[in-house]
């Protein structure tokens, strides 16, 4: 394998590696506070996508000299919007299956139906288009023969300040610390005086936000449809549960181990077989560590 | 009974990452024998009964059970050596009646062809019987989810009691009882006592001074020191951690 | 006999379910016969459910797997009968030369019905079990199942040549000779598989009203306890799920019957979890309410997508919130009428 070949399969672990993790985070926090399983977590990235292709519009007909700069409004609005629409599905639906986790899964799993088809009569079944920034476009070309494209490179730098910032939340403000609380020992917490229905509601909408930035970022590289979703939800469970819920380093690990495999296998072998020895890989895997690769042992 | 022990623990370490909750402890328990396990919260009495009955896997050392060494059996197989555990919170089946609750535990018919095929009523003298050695007989028609926490602690016990095990491990039998029950219990336990041996773990000093049996103090993981519990209450090491002497 | 398999009233609502199955023929257009047996193939599918999940309290979203494994066992015979000798037509579109090795047994209809009956259990009994000694959890797992399915779909899309690949199989004739197309023997097969599914209905009915019924419910309930009592519940478990998946496979190829197709969007994901629902709607411990349930969905879905067609999802996902949050004992829970539980028995001894 020559070396340019070796950068542009390390280039694409990594560029992969963000996107789970991009796509995981919010998962992941979910998870690990509340137990919850959002299989709307999809839906609420394809809500961003669609949010993103709005403005993409506004910008179209009311701003277009300033198209290219479009992205960078579409992605704080993205957030906004499933942020607070987050917010009000765990006030509406989340908060009633709390210790009900197979339950849970399946509520949201019917949202994810409704969502969907929301999303079909409103936008239309077909993919929508949505305009690449021009600065965007393109590849640069750091040695001869290894192309890295430019919007893969920002992405790559938007999850790694997601990333930070989701860190700075947990570790280094009040609400972080009681969300950390909460997750230890949700009894001691309450009686503490932690708020943990706000922490939970916060906690889901910051989540959704996540996805809505994901979504909104991932326009750039794939297509967007009523079905977005559902094409990356098994990915993402596949990330958070390998990684253990335990900790964001886990799933940032997670993701990583889970993209350079999928690319290694992907070159050597069809994408569909690549699929499988993933999947036969993540079940060994956990079965001598069921609770995930980088889950601590505790005492029951 | 035999002089043989019932129970033998060997230097046995268990490990949680970088914390030791059973710190190279070495332990016998005689047949029939009744033995309290006593020490301040954290000593690591609930984890010791976690490791003997295979909850927890051991670190290190070694566990036999009717000179059987069982440290790498899994739980169910160390049920059916013959060993009970009863929980620190109840552990009963809420969905089901106290009979189905005792119906369930029987060991006879536990595969799953003769629990599809077997009888009803194939073991109710059984489940009479145990029913009113714990106080339940009256009970047997009750939901289990509905039972006092005393009548669920009771239950519980029945349900190993069928079981007809050769070691009980009773992980706090009296928590959260009225002072009547904690009689009933210590009578409880000193009628089933002729027939097998009891470990139990309790904080409440008069309950096991009632039992009359050996007492074992536990401390961060070890042991401190053994004996009745007149022995263990004048003891200074045991006052020093208890009291800050 | 146990003593809730003998109640009175569920053998009535037992009669009066089935009645009204065996008359459907009768008074509807010929045409809708065949679809009332797709319905009720994903009846034994929730069976299947009902024992493993309402009982057992083990989610599985992988049942379009099993599903597919008795579909796509019975659509290779049923495509060989119907080709030979030539090759089938999806592989020569294909390309493909010869026959492939996978494929030879299928000219047998014993080796068919074996990998109906018996492969799932090959399959699902070692790896569930060394799964569930591993204490992998009730979330866990059933995230595991349903990327297993999404695999499965992933592999079969992507071996066309093999498996039709997206496009499924499809235009069967015969079975041994006997029609299996025309609209006389659908009714004929529909009262063969009323059958069938009445002898299955009421096998799982005396499983669950058996000792081992409750077994499963103290397993779904507690089941560290049940460990603690000397009982195996990995085994258990195992035994359990693979009993589901001979159902589901069971139900599969019925789907075939009745349906002449088989393509791999009924393996993946979204038909596993969708065959929940016909449990959950029906009351999850409901064995006549699973029965009913799919056969009630099916009807809406079909009823649906003729009036309405954007409202299917919308009535699906619905359908889930439903189920989940307000009726957790599904429609038997509702009107009181099927037999729902040996779960809450205060007046068994």
């Amino acid at each position: 394998m020559s070396l340019e070949i070796f950068w542009m399969q390390l280039f694409s672990g990594v560029s992969y590696t963000a996107i789970l993790l991009l796509m995981s985070l919010g998962l992941a926090i979910v998870f690990g506070l509340m137990g919850v399983i959002n299989m709307a977590h999809g839906e609420l990235m394809a809500l961003g996508a669609y949010v993103t292709f709005m403005v993409a519009n506004v910008f179209l007909k009311i701003f277009p000299d300033s198209i290219d700069i479009y992205i960078l409004f579409a992605i704080p609005a993205a957030f906004l919007v499933t942020f607070f629409f987050g917010m009000f599905l765990e006030w509406a639906v989340v908060r009633w299956f709390y210790n009900r986790p197979l339950d849970t899964l399946l509520a949201t799993w019917g949202l994810s139906l409704i969502l969907q088809q929301t999303y079909r009569t409103v936008f239309g079944p077909q993919e929508v288009t949505i305009p690449l920034a021009s600065w965007l476009d393109g590849a640069i070309e750091p040695f001869t023969g290894v192309q890295l494209p430019l919007n893969r490179i920002f992405i790559i730098v938007l999850t790694l300040l997601v990333a930070i910032g989701v860190y700075l939340l947990f570790f280094k403000t009040r609400m972080g610390l009681q969300v950390r609380a909460i997750t230890q020992n949700r009894a001691i917490s309450e009686t503490v005086g932690i708020n943990t229905r706000k922490v939970d509601m916060y906690t889901f909408a910051l989540g959704s936000g996540l996805a809505g930035i994901a979504g909104s970022v991932f326009t750039m590289i794939g297509s967007t449809n009523p079905g977005t979703g559902q094409l990356y939800i098994v990915d993402t469970f596949i990330v958070v549960v390998f990684g253990g819920v335990a900790s964001i380093m886990g799933t940032a690990l997670s993701s990583f181990i889970i993209a350079q495999l999928q690319t290694t296998f992907e070159f050597m072998t069809t994408s569909s077989y690549a699929k499988v020895l993933l999947m036969l890989i993540v079940v060994i895997i956990l079965y001598f560590r069921p609770n995930g690769l980088f889950s601590p042992k505790v005492r029951s | 009974m035999s002089k043989q022990a019932l129970l033998e623990i060997n230097d046995l370490l268990v490990a949680f990452g970088g914390f030791i909750a059973i710190d190279h402890v070495s332990l016998s328990v005689l047949h029939g024998e009744i033995r309290c396990i006593i020490g301040p919260n954290g000593a690591g009495k609930t984890t010791l009964l976690d490791a003997i009955c295979g909850k927890t896997q051991a670190s290190q050392g070694s566990i036999f059970f009717a000179g059987i060494r069982i440290d790498n059996e899994s739980e169910f197989k160390r049920t059916r050596l013959g060993m009970g555990r009863k929980f620190q919170t109840p552990s009963v089946y809420d969905d089901l009646t106290v009979y189905q609750n005792i119906q369930i535990s029987v060991p006879k018919g536990q595969s799953m062809l003769s629990a599809i095929f077997n009888q009803d009523d194939q073991f109710d003298d059984e489940i009479q019987a145990v029913a009113v050695t714990t106080n339940l007989e009256n009970l047997l028609t009750t939901q289990a989810g509905t039972l006092s926490h005393g009548q669920k602690q009771w239950l519980e016990i029945a349900m190993l009691l069928v079981q007809h095990p050769k070691l009980l491990l009773l992980d706090e039998p009296v928590a959260g009882m009225s002072l009547r029950e904690r009689d009933q219990t210590v009578d409880l336990i000193q009628r089933i006592s002729a027939t097998q041996a009891i470990v139990v773990i309790e904080h409440d000093m008069d309950f096991v001074k009632k039992l009359s049996g050996n007492v074992t103090v536990l401390h961060q993981g070890a042991i401190l020191c053994e004996g009745s519990i007149e022995q263990v209450q004048i003891d200074p090491r045991v006052r020093e951690v208890y009291l800050g002497d | 006999m146990p003593k809730d398999f003998l109640r009175k009233s569920w053998w009535v609502n037992f009669a009066i379910i089935f009645c009204f199955l065996l008359l459907l023929p009768v008074i509807s257009p010929s045409f809708r016969v065949p679809l009332y047996g797709k319905y009720l193939s994903f009846a034994f599918v929730a069976l299947g459910i009902v024992l493993s999940w309402g009982y057992c309290g083990i989610l599985s979203l992988g049942q379009g797997i099993f599903f597919g494994i008795g579909a796509y066992s019975l659509a290779m015979f049923l495509k060989l009968e119907a080709s030979s000798p030539e090759l089938p037509d999806f592989m020569v579109w294909s390309s493909v030369e010869q026959l492939p090795l996978a494929w030879e047994p299928f000219h047998s209809l014993a080796f068919t019905l074996i990998c109906i009956l018996v492969l799932p259990v090959l399959l699902a009994f070692p790896f569930t079990y060394m799964i569930f000694k591993k204490r992998v959890s009730g979330v866990y797992f059933s995230i595991l199942t349903l990327a297993l399915s999404l695999t499965l779909t992933v592999l079969i899309i992507g071996s066309q040549g093999g498996t039709g690949g997206a496009n499924g199989i499809t235009d069967f004739s015969t079975l041994q000779g006997w029609d299996v197309a025309s609209d006389e023997a659908r009714i004929r097969m529909y009262f063969l598989m009323l059958g069938l599914l009445a002898v299955c209905a009421v096998i799982v009915q005396y499983l669950v009203s058996s000792r081992y019924g409750k077994v499963l419910i103290a397993i779904r309930d507690r089941e560290d306890r049940v460990r603690f009592s000397g009982y195996d519940t990995a085994w258990i478990k195992a035994a359990t799920l693979s009993v589901s998946c001979v159902l589901a496979s069971i139900g599969g190829a019925m789907f075939v019957l009745f349906t002449g197709l088989i393509t791999p969007q009924l393996v993946g994901a979204v038909a596993s979890v969708e065959m929940i629902v016909y449990a959950a709607f029906g009351g999850r411990t409901s064995v006549l309410g699973a029965v009913f349930a799919a056969f009630a969905v099916g009807w809406l879905k079909s009823a649906l997508s003729e009036e309405f067609p954007q409202g299917w999802l919308f009535f699906l996902g619905g359908l889930f919130l439903l189920v989940t949050a307000v009726l957790p004992q599904g429609l038997a829970g509702l009107t009181g009428l099927f037999e729902r539980k040996p779960a809450n028995e205060s007046d068994a001894k």
